[in-house]
């Protein structure tokens, strides 16, 4: 699936919550503000402050325990604030769901490979092999305190040459 | 546990937050601020987040802020230049401005690692266009640097030296 196609999905999904969503800078947040607008959701874009998205959402959620917190970035901006990552735990989120969009790649800079790791950890995911019929999505409900999902998402490469989605990396994953 | 004014007076700084409304906050550790940590740590009606980096303790404060609270970033002048970018690309530009208590290593015999530290705080704050309040060379207070955020909407810092 395209970027664009999953950030559709999961605000298609989500919209009737009325979430506060948050999306990081660069494609991700280019993309969602078009998917945003055709449905006529208002989202919160980073253009920015890259690696700020986690920590942003973890004290927005924080502070404001009654309202969902959806949070749609790449795995760049993932991987650049992973530190905020040990903040998860805390017994003060209720309302926090990241989804990153995983394609090993600064996209918005022409496609640089990050230094995305794979598989992470290994102890606290747990593997889904694709969201066509939402079975994250779905999944994300049973969590409903704090979720976190890794999404493969078309790469450069992938959009130029169209690879079937069958053949793209198994890395969907939720934080327990 | 107090912060000691430049005339001698003592200021409770979590009661000063407290009244002007400042509930949350984030920062890191530092020798210079110990007491008033742990007394912010202490206040059941501060939520305060003790982060894993200065980076970090600026996001939670920006999100705090973008929950509607009032909020306030602890750190040592070494945050500076570490998060100058995060101020940049979202306090700036997004016209969220931030109350910053930091403390000033590199002053008065510290220890050599903190000189560059030290002689870069006061430039990089000025380039970001921040409201200075220096303790030690204005004389100015912790109360008049928050009154002075809490009135003009703009991004402020209150210095504070070993020893004040």
């Amino acid at each position: 699936m395209t970027k664009k196609e999953v950030i559709e999905r999961i605000l298609i999904y989500y919209k009737n919550d009325n979430p506060i969503v948050i999306t990081s800078c660069g494609r991700t947040s280019r993309e969602a503000w078009e998917v945003a607008d055709k449905l006529s959701m208002k989202i919160i874009p980073l253009t920015g402050s890259m690696g700020m998205a986690m920590s942003l959402s973890i004290g927005f959620a924080m502070a404001n325990p009654f309202r969902e917190v959806i949070v749609i970035m790449g795995d760049g901006e993932f991987l650049m604030g992973f530190n905020a990552v040990l903040h998860v735990p805390s017994e003060y989120i209720n309302n926090l769901k990241h989804f990153v969009l995983v394609d090993n790649e600064y996209e918005s800079t022409g496609g640089q490979t990050n230094a995305w790791f794979g598989d992470i950890g290994g102890m606290v995911w747990e593997v889904y092999d694709n969201v066509h019929d939402d079975l994250v999505l779905k999944e994300s409900e049973r969590y409903n305190k704090k979720f976190l999902c890794l999404i493969p998402v078309e790469t450069t490469k992938q959009k130029a040459s169209r690879i079937p989605d069958s053949e793209l990396p198994k890395a969907v994953r939720r934080i327990k | 546990m107090t912060v000691m004014g430049h005339m001698g007076q003592k200021m409770m700084m979590t009661k000063i937050l407290l009244k002007n409304g400042f509930a949350y906050g984030s920062g890191v550790p530092c020798s210079i601020l110990k007491k008033e940590i742990a007394e912010i740590e202490d206040t059941q009606e501060i939520f305060y987040v003790p982060a894993v980096d200065e980076g970090v303790a600026l996001g939670l404060v920006n999100g705090f802020m973008l929950a509607g609270k009032s909020a306030f970033l602890l750190t040592q002048n070494s945050a500076v230049g570490r998060v100058a970018d995060l101020v940049m690309s979202f306090n700036i530009s997004y016209d969220m401005p931030l109350f910053w208590i930091i403390s000033m290593r590199g002053y008065n015999g510290d220890t050599r690692v903190h000189l560059a530290s030290y002689g870069a705080t006061y430039t990089i704050l000025e380039y970001l266009n921040f409201a200075i309040f220096d303790f030690r060379i204005k004389g100015k207070e912790f109360e008049n640097a928050l009154n002075y955020y809490i009135k003009n909407k703009k991004n402020t810092v209150f210095l504070r030296y070993k020893n004040d």
